[in-house]
């Protein structure tokens, strides 16, 4: 085990992807970030990599709202593959929306650790970045 | 010789005359001109024949015979005169010859037998009437010959006994036939008491036949004495049954009489000729208060008559018997009255009430009133039920005039219906109802129900069940209502279904209220669509503003955040790049969403054109010449069906622009884009499809958000999200609907109802 936590950004919008690269960077803290515009990208990277799961991310910010495979449909997936990959994955959905639709519907999902509405905020993601570290260490 | 002969002719004191042979009187004694009513000078030397025209050729025929020889001898003979009356005579009439032995002539003895002849007719006319007589009255005769005790009987006693013809009658054997002893042995007494006393029976018994018929019997007897000595009791006995009979009959009849009479029930009130009541019964005492006593031979009618219905009484008289009111002498008293009607009579103490009474004249044989008979009965109670019946009859016309109802009974045997008034009214009837038939009410039927009823009521002749039955009639004044049917079918003992009675109610106006209501509803359910259309509109704005809106504005702060953070210039104008993406972006959806609540809030429905398709087809085709130029793309119409819809211009090369310009946009990577667009009537609605050959879009998976603000289902640089969502908006908002079918990598058909 390393002390890298592997970071995961699954979302259709650049702009968000770079405010999230740049906000993770700016804690300094001992990180790999990856990033997926679509739900099926970021399947589809797992899939390819099952055998060695070590390059799978520690934690995983998904969107809601993405062409050719939404955040919803993509927890789906996961849900199929999750058995098979021995490594402890947290999932936080991140969306714009504030349809209590949507929120309902992440939050019956077992699999995903919380709903956050974007924009995260540098002290939020800093925090969830530290305690995800403090849960590795203990 | 012939003159001694015509002295000793002349002197014989009986009938005779003395003829030639030429029928000339040569002599006649003074009886025959007696006899004959004539005179000596009338006959002799007359011929017989010139004296009595009246001789007929048989008789003539006879005296030739005689001239011959012949003896002619009549023991008697009616001799019709010429006047007409009838003499009876007898004759001998023999030749007589003279001293040379020739036939000289006649020798006629006649004797005038008529008083003779007359009793003895008399005699024989009222013993027929005395046979008819007792054969009428049915009396027997009787006879006992006392020295032998012999029995003898007419022909009627068989009759009466009922025994046969050769019966043998005796004195203790006709008294077998006396039904009580008792009077057996009065019998014998009598006739005992005849034998030693000559004494006559006259007695009544009670008899019964041999055929065991009872018969009351009258038996009267005397007996005949010669020298003293009875020899002959003899008499009579006539059957009285019938008598008897009768007369218990009116012994009944006079009770009977008597029972009404005294009826307490039965008002019976009789006056004498001055109006004076002088009967006055148990029911009158009962029905009105007065006692007999009070009302005989004092007072008259009228003091328990009401004084209007008298007067209209002697009116209604004078005018039945067309009298004239005005003659003095006139008295409607004397006319033959037989009158029932109803009258109010009043009680001692002053109630009234109603009886039926009938008022009979008793005139003697010159026609004058003696008095009259007034009978009557207390129908307070029928007259109850009456009014209750009639007050009931009422309430149901009024309860059928409210409830514009009717009833009506069908005799289906004879096919009678007997329609109630209000039912005639019901359906229009002006003037007298008349009774009819099915036929009659089945012409009215309105012929698109005609079938409906028919059925309906061979339905409920089958199953003796009639259920409820809406049709429409025509009235007999032409209008159109609709009337609801119940009925209660009625069968004979024998299971047959021999009637039906039921109601009619005119039920058009509930009917049409009943339709108002349910295009109310049904205009409620469009109102209620359309605003849960509305609702759904305003959801989808919603998200479309949490997801669209807020997602460029959690860039923005990201980015600013970040821009903070920044440590160098380099840095600083990267970011200041991505602002200006993000309000690029932003701007574009903020265009698109009031391009799009333009649509849903501007009435679209007023500008519309009759729009031509090819020429919509046309000008799409030329705006993206380009595209069309650089993907080689095939775009053909088919609007031979429909080419032309009224529309929105705007909305309509807007549709044609987004659904051509995504169809190349997505092409497939391998072929050149081919897109057909045709236009149909299905279930009288246009429809435009159009089919390309790109792509395809996975309907499962993206199905639910096609055509939603910003979405995309492809990695394509040129996708928004923004074309099929203003399609949709614009389509919805003129009253129509868009759908999608698609199948990955073969193609997309987008159909457009209108």
């Amino acid at each position: 085990m390393n002390d890298v936590l592997k970071t995961c950004i699954v979302d259709d919008d650049s702009i968000y992807r770079f405010t999230m690269v740049k906000a993770l960077e700016s804690t300094k803290f001992p990180m790999e970030i990856m990033a997926f515009s679509d739900g099926e990208e970021a399947i589809n990277f797992m899939l390819d990599n099952l055998e060695k799961d070590s390059v799978f991310p520690d934690v995983i910010f998904l969107d809601i709202d993405m062409p050719i495979m939404d955040g919803f449909q993509f927890m789906e997936e996961y849900v199929k593959i999750k058995p098979r990959v021995g490594k402890k994955i947290t999932i936080y959905m991140v969306s714009s929306s504030l349809d209590p639709v949507d929120i309902e519907r992440a939050n019956k999902i077992s699999a995903i650790s919380d709903y956050i509405v974007k924009p995260i905020g540098l002290n939020r993601l800093k925090n969830i970045i530290e305690e995800l570290l403090e849960d590795r260490r203990s | 010789m012939e003159k001694h002969h015509q002295i000793f002719i002349e002197q014989t004191p009986t009938a005779i005359a003395m003829l030639d042979t030429n029928m000339v009187y040569l002599a006649v004694s003074k009886r025959w001109l007696k006899d004959y009513k004539l005179t000596y000078e009338d006959v002799v030397g007359h011929c017989h024949y010139d004296i009595f025209p009246e001789i007929g050729d048989d008789w003539k025929k006879d005296h030739q015979e005689c001239l011959k020889g012949a003896v002619n001898i009549c023991e008697e003979a009616p001799f019709p005169r010429a006047d007409g009356s009838i003499q009876w005579i007898y004759w001998d009439v023999r030749p007589w010859y003279n001293l040379d032995g020739e036939i000289g002539g006649l020798l006629m003895h006649t004797g005038d037998i008529t008083d003779q002849k007359e009793k003895e007719l008399e005699k024989k006319r009222v013993e027929s009437i005395l046979n008819d007589t007792s054969e009428i009255a049915r009396i027997s005769t009787w006879e006992i010959n006392l020295s032998t005790q012999e029995l003898l009987w007419n022909k009627m006693a068989y009759k009466i006994y009922e025994v046969a013809d050769d019966f043998r009658p005796t004195v203790d054997g006709a008294l077998e036939f006396f039904k009580y002893d008792e009077d057996r042995q009065a019998a014998k007494i009598a006739i005992q008491n005849a034998i030693d006393y000559g004494s006559a029976v006259d007695m009544d018994v009670e008899m019964l036949t041999a055929k065991g018929n009872t018969v009351w019997a009258k038996i009267l007897g005397k007996v005949e004495s010669i020298s003293g000595v009875p020899i002959r009791f003899y008499g009579i006995l006539q059957d009285v049954s019938k008598i008897r009979l009768t007369e218990q009959l009116l012994n009944k009849a006079d009770k009977e009489l008597e029972a009404i009479f005294n009826s307490s029930s039965i008002v019976v009130i009789t006056t004498d000729k001055d109006g004076i009541i002088n009967r006055f019964n148990n029911g009158a005492e009962k029905l009105l208060g007065y006692t007999a006593a009070e009302m005989i031979g004092l007072q008259k009618p009228e003091i328990y008559l009401s004084a209007e219905e008298l007067d209209q009484f002697k009116k209604d008289i004078i005018i039945e018997f067309g009298k004239d009111a005005t003659d003095i002498n006139y008295n409607y008293r004397n006319e033959n009255i037989n009158d029932t009607r109803q009258w109010t009579y009043k009680r001692k103490d002053g109630t009234t009430f109603p009886v039926l009474s009938t008022i009979t004249a008793v005139n003697n044989e010159k026609g004058i009133n003696e008095g009259f008979i007034a009978v009557a009965t207390d129908i307070s109670k029928i007259k109850k039920v009456k009014d209750e019946l009639h007050r009931k009859n009422d309430l149901l016309n009024l309860a059928e005039k409210i409830s514009l109802m009717g009833h009506w009974h069908w005799n289906i045997v004879e096919d009678i219906a007997i329609w109630s008034e209000n039912l005639y009214a019901l359906l229009d009837h002006v003037g007298e109802p008349y009774t009819i038939d099915f036929e009659t009410y089945f012409n009215m039927v309105h012929d698109d129900d005609k079938e409906l009823v028919l059925q309906h009521f061979e339905k409920a002749k089958e199953v003796q069940v009639f259920g409820n039955l809406t049709h429409r009639i025509i009235t007999f004044a032409g209008n159109v209502k609709t009337i609801q049917i119940l009925a209660n079918v009625i069968s004979n003992d024998k299971g047959e279904t021999v009637e039906m009675i039921g109601t009619c109610q005119d039920v058009t106006e509930s009917k049409k209220a009943e339709q108002r209501l349910i295009d109310a509803k049904e205009e409620l359910e469009v109102v209620a669509q359309k605003l849960s259309y509305q609702n759904k509109q305003l959801a989808d704005f919603t998200h479309i503003t949490s997801h669209n809106l807020r997602a460029p504005v959690a860039n923005l702060n990201s980015l600013m955040e970040i821009y903070k953070l920044s440590e160098n210039d380099e840095e600083r104008r990267d970011i200041f790049g991505k602002f200006d993406m993000v309000i690029d972006r932003l701007t574009l959806t903020l265009n698109t969403l009031i391009e799009a609540l333009k649509t849903k809030i501007s009435d679209a429905q007023e500008e519309l054109e009759n729009i031509d398709l090819n020429e919509i087809l046309e000008n799409t085709t030329q705006t993206l010449s380009g595209v069309i130029l650089t993907s080689g793309a095939v775009v053909k119409g088919d609007f031979t069906e429909v080419s032309n819809i009224t529309y929105n211009k705007i909305y309509m090369e807007s549709i044609f622009l987004n659904l051509i310009g995504n169809a190349i946009k997505y092409k497939a990577k391998d072929r050149a884009p081919e897109i057909i667009v045709r236009s149909k009537v299905k279930n009288g609605r246009n429809i435009i499809t159009f089919r390309d050959n790109g792509l395809g879009i996975d309907l499962d998976k993206h199905g639910h958000k096609l055509f939603g603000l910003n979405k995309v289902f492809h990695r394509h640089p040129d996708a928004k999200g923004v074309g099929l969502f203003l399609t949709k908006t614009q389509v919805e908002a003129m009253g129509g609907n868009i759908t999608a079918t698609s199948e990955v990598n073969v193609g997309t058909t987008f159909t457009i109802i209108f």
